[in-house]
């Protein structure tokens, strides 16, 4: 079989948007996080190149913030991965129009109405960490949601049957095949919530105290109220690291638990 | 491996033999991922004719069906349609209607709008378009109240017929029939085999069906070519096929075989013999014992322990037999037909 | 076993119902006569909807929103739906790179690409432009356009197209005779899901925004966050509104797709799927 490059033209105009327009500015931040701040006028000092803004981690207040981060990354992900795995199982149980409904119901919030949501959390709840959490939970459970519904999905509903069958409970079968079956699903979603937690930006904005912050209005509040780019773009930086680190981290840990059990 | 594909074998039966070819394949190869699926394949069929490629599922048949309709290009070889070279020409160049083992029918069109698509697609007068496409329905039987619905809504019967309408259309030299009857009903094959052997004989479109069931290919061919592992074994008329195959395993793969190695017959020569259970005669040659009986409505098939050797027997279902029963069978010099064993199976 | 059934039920649905009660508070509140948040329950008014939409600004922000939503929505189907399509003629390596790169908008935290992308709107002279707005929420709405069309891409496509290459037709004819019409639904479902999801994005606006250009959540967040009041309650329950629209077109069409494909179609013998397409296209770029 001969394949060519030329295969991948027709995705070629959907590639040049993405790195245009998020490769080339993470590429930009890189570059901006090593000017230095700005003296006079304008966000930086052009024609410099210093690590001087990361220094920065090294105190204690950035470290702080980088810190309380990944806290909050760590308990979305684990909020919304307990949440969501008996949701997507209460939602693989309903008939097909009602999965429907509820899917739709389940969307709606975060897709159609966030500003709305936003509005109704925010009269509710005390400005706070635990609010902050909520509201991210709110934010992120209904992709987790949809990651695990649909890996329940895929899981052949003759399995549970054939279990049954050889005289299973309705626990054991759940403990020994849909569990099981289901877990890359679960670790999927608690990946992505943990990579999404740790962008939190929304939540920590309007309903978290100005002494909790993320990296994310952090670096937020050095660009737009103190026009700091290249702070903002080191702190950035920094967010992409732990990012990544959550991208690649989860499964590797995955594996090593499954190599040491061995 | 012997290359028995490359003769380029054509059968002696066909109807106007050898004047006019419509389709010639000359040593044709297709590899993919890495594994060779047509192997060296030499054909040529006659204007006309009924051909049929049969062989097991993965040797290379649809393969070969779809070198020949252009959706595929060979590696090696070349390919002929009416002695012009088409190897380079893709399928809309070629003019060959294809029949899909799916009947790949357009979903969002009614059967009018797909029996029309390759006569709109050429261009043709709308008024044209319209006579044709009902023309041609009425050719392979469907009812006017089915023309204007969608495919889903005909059962597997009609939609094969739509698939088929579709091809022959635009009047075609050549068709071709990617397993015609495999999604049909036992029921339904049978009535749809005879209804393709009356197009072919309307229409005289030379057509080229694939298949892995003996029987199909039997019934409905003027020439058959048996197919293993990319490899063209034998080509030739249904009859000779059957009684006198060149391999074993064209011998194993049309219909039930008895083969014994010459030497335990008492016969002087080498190699295998074949002998067709029905052949086979009750009589005072060979004693044994009945080991199996399978009752078949009509006949009886039974299992014979001969000394050193099995042999199947089909018989009328008149003689009684039963498991135990000493029994000598007699096998016609006739019948017997050495294979010149060149194949190791 | 039903005492079970029945409990299960209901904590689904009041996960759901909870999931839910922010954005009905919400709509509730905008109905309220008063400038004070709390709900109405004797007079309902429809008062901060007409301010709303009396008000130059809101009304600028929201048919701002529209726009960018209408043409980044249009933008990411034509850009998404080639690359979608081809995947199946990729290598295995291209098909991870592809999709790799496509999901790469929706896994960066908006924030680090909302500030990257700061000094390359400056540079590039998009600042403040309807254009730049709308390249940036085509690119975010690209993963879930190319999530949409990629996993409803018909089944059986590729073999319709092989088809009617055998029956005569060239490539532009098969495009427009039998992909396009087949791909219609669930291309106008990926244009739409985009849509929704430009509308809410709140998070790259907040960094790109400028008065000129600002969407609507650009206008609602500052607000929000200083001084909430009926009227950025109107406004968020406005979008709200087209969103679940939207969702509910999306859903509908992603679930009525299958009604016209043929069921024999479906169930074709894996071994027999051959290398069908890709091959034609092949074939066919041979002048």
């Amino acid at each position: 079989m001969k394949y060519r490059v030329s295969a991948l033209l027709p995705a070629g105009p959907a590639l040049a948007m993405v790195c245009g327009l998020v490769i080339g500015p993470l590429l930009l931040l890189i570059r901006v996080s090593l000017y230095e701040p700005a003296t006079g006028r304008g966000f930086y000092t052009p024609g410099t190149l210093s690590f001087t803004n990361y220094a920065a981690f090294a105190d204690g207040y950035l470290l702080g913030i980088a810190g309380f981060t990944v806290g909050c990354g760590l308990a979305i992900a684990t909020m919304v991965l307990l949440i969501a795995y008996p949701l997507g199982l209460f939602l693989s149980s309903l008939t097909a129009r009602m999965q429907l409904i509820a899917l739709g119901l389940i969307l709606m919030p975060k897709t159609a109405g966030l500003l709305a949501m936003l509005f109704g959390l925010q009269r509710w709840l005390p400005r706070g960490v635990l609010a902050t959490l909520i509201a991210e939970v709110y934010l992120v459970l209904p992709y987790a949601v949809i990651v695990i519904y649909a890996q329940l999905l895929n899981l052949d509903p003759t399995l549970r049957a054939a279990a049954r069958g050889l005289g299973a409970s309705s626990w054991q079968v759940f403990r020994r095949v849909t569990l099981p079956l289901s877990m890359p699903g679960m670790i999927l979603a608690f990946q992505l919530g943990l990579m999404w937690g740790l962008g939190a930006f929304l939540g920590p904005l309007f309903l978290g105290r100005p002494n909790e912050t993320t990296l994310a209005v952090e670096l937020h509040r050095q660009a737009f109220e103190y026009g700091r780019w290249p702070l903002a773009a080191t702190e950035a930086v920094g967010l992409l690291v732990l990012v990544t680190v959550a991208a690649t981290g989860v499964p590797a840990v995955v594996q090593m638990r499954r190599v040491t059990r061995c | 491996m012997p290359s028995t594909g490359t003769n380029s074998p054509t059968a002696g039966t066909a109807p106007s033999c050898a004047a006019t070819e419509a389709v010639r394949l000359e040593r044709v190869s297709f590899a993919y991922g890495g594994q060779c699926v047509v192997n060296d394949v030499s054909l040529t069929i006659p204007t006309g004719a009924f051909v049929t490629i049969l062989g097991p599922s993965g040797c290379g048949k649809t393969t070969l069906l779809r070198l020949i309709g252009g959706y595929l290009t060979p590696e090696h070889g070349q390919v002929f349609l009416q002695r012009s070279d088409v190897t380079a020409q893709p399928p809309q160049r070629r003019h060959v209607g294809m029949v899909f083992q799916n009947y790949a029918l357009f979903p969002h069109l009614t059967v009018r709008q797909n029996v029309a698509f390759g006569l709109e697609v050429r261009g043709r007068a709308k008024a044209s378009v319209r006579q044709q496409v009902d023309a041609v329905l009425d050719k392979v039987g469907l009812s006017p109240a089915e023309r204007d619905r969608f495919p889903s809504q005909l059962s597997g019967g009609q939609q094969q017929r739509v698939a088929l309408a579709r091809a022959l259309a635009f009047e075609p030299p050549v068709l071709l029939l990617d397993e015609p009857l495999a999604s049909l009903d036992r029921h339904l094959r049978e009535q749809v085999r005879l209804e393709l052997c009356r197009i072919h004989r309307q229409s005289a479109v030379t057509t080229v069906m694939v298949t892995h069931d003996q029987e199909e290919a039997l019934a409905s061919s003027d020439i058959v070519g048996v197919m293993r592992a990319g490899q063209l074994l034998q080509v030739d008329s249904p009859r000779e096929l059957y009684d006198r195959p060149r391999s074993q395993f064209v011998a194993r793969f049309l219909g039930d075989a008895n083969l014994i190695e010459a030497t335990r017959l008492g016969l002087n020569q080498k190699g295998t013999v074949l002998i067709r259970p029905e052949q086979i005669r009750i009589g005072t040659e060979h004693p044994g014992r009945v080991i199996a009986v399978n009752f078949h409505g009509a006949d009886l098939v039974a299992e014979v322990q001969c000394q050193d050797f099995v042999l199947k027997l089909r018989t009328r279902a008149i003689s009684d037999l039963s498991v135990g029963d000493p029994i000598a069978l007699d096998l016609p010099r006739e019948h017997l037909w050495e294979i010149p064993d060149e194949d190791s199976l | 076993m039903l005492i079970r059934k029945r409990v299960i039920s209901v904590l689904g649905w009041g996960t759901i119902v909870c999931l839910l009660a922010p954005v009905l508070h919400t709509v509730w509140v905008s109905f309220s006569p008063d400038s004070f948040l709390t709900p109405p329950t004797t007079a309902w008014s429809f008062k901060w909807y007409v301010a709303c939409f009396q008000d130059r600004r809101w009304m600028h922000a929201i048919l701002q929103s529209l726009t960018v939503a209408g043409l980044a929505a249009g933008l990411a189907v034509a850009t998404a739906a080639p690359a979608a399509w081809s995947m199946g003629n990729l290598t295995r390596t291209q098909q991870r790179f592809v999709s790799f790169l496509l999901l790469l908008p929706a896994l960066i935290p908006p924030a680090a690409l909302g500030i990257g992308l700061l000094p390359l709107v400056h540079v590039t002279g998009l600042w403040g432009t309807t254009l730049g707005m709308v390249l940036v929420h085509a690119t975010i709405g690209l993963p879930i356009g190319f999530l949409i069309i990629r996993t409803c891409l018909p089944e059986q496509l590729s073999e319709l197209e092989t088809a009617a290459a055998g029956l005569g037709a060239s490539q532009p004819e098969i495009l427009r005779r039998v992909t396009l019409p087949l791909l219609a639904p669930v291309l106008f479902a990926a244009g739409i899901a985009v849509f929704v999801l430009s509308l809410n994005e709140s998070l790259v606006s907040i960094f790109l925004a400028t008065p000129n250009n600002e969407t609507l959540p650009a206008v609602v967040w500052p607000q929000l966050r200083y001084s909430p009041s009926p009227l950025v309650a109107v406004a968020s329950c406005t979008t709200a509104i087209i969103g679940t629209l939207g969702i509910l077109i999306v859903l509908r069409i992603l679930v009525t797709r299958g009604r016209h494909s043929c069921p024999s179609l479906t169930k074709s013998p894996p071994s027999d799927r051959l290398p069908a397409c890709h091959e034609i296209r092949q074939v066919s770029t041979v002048p």
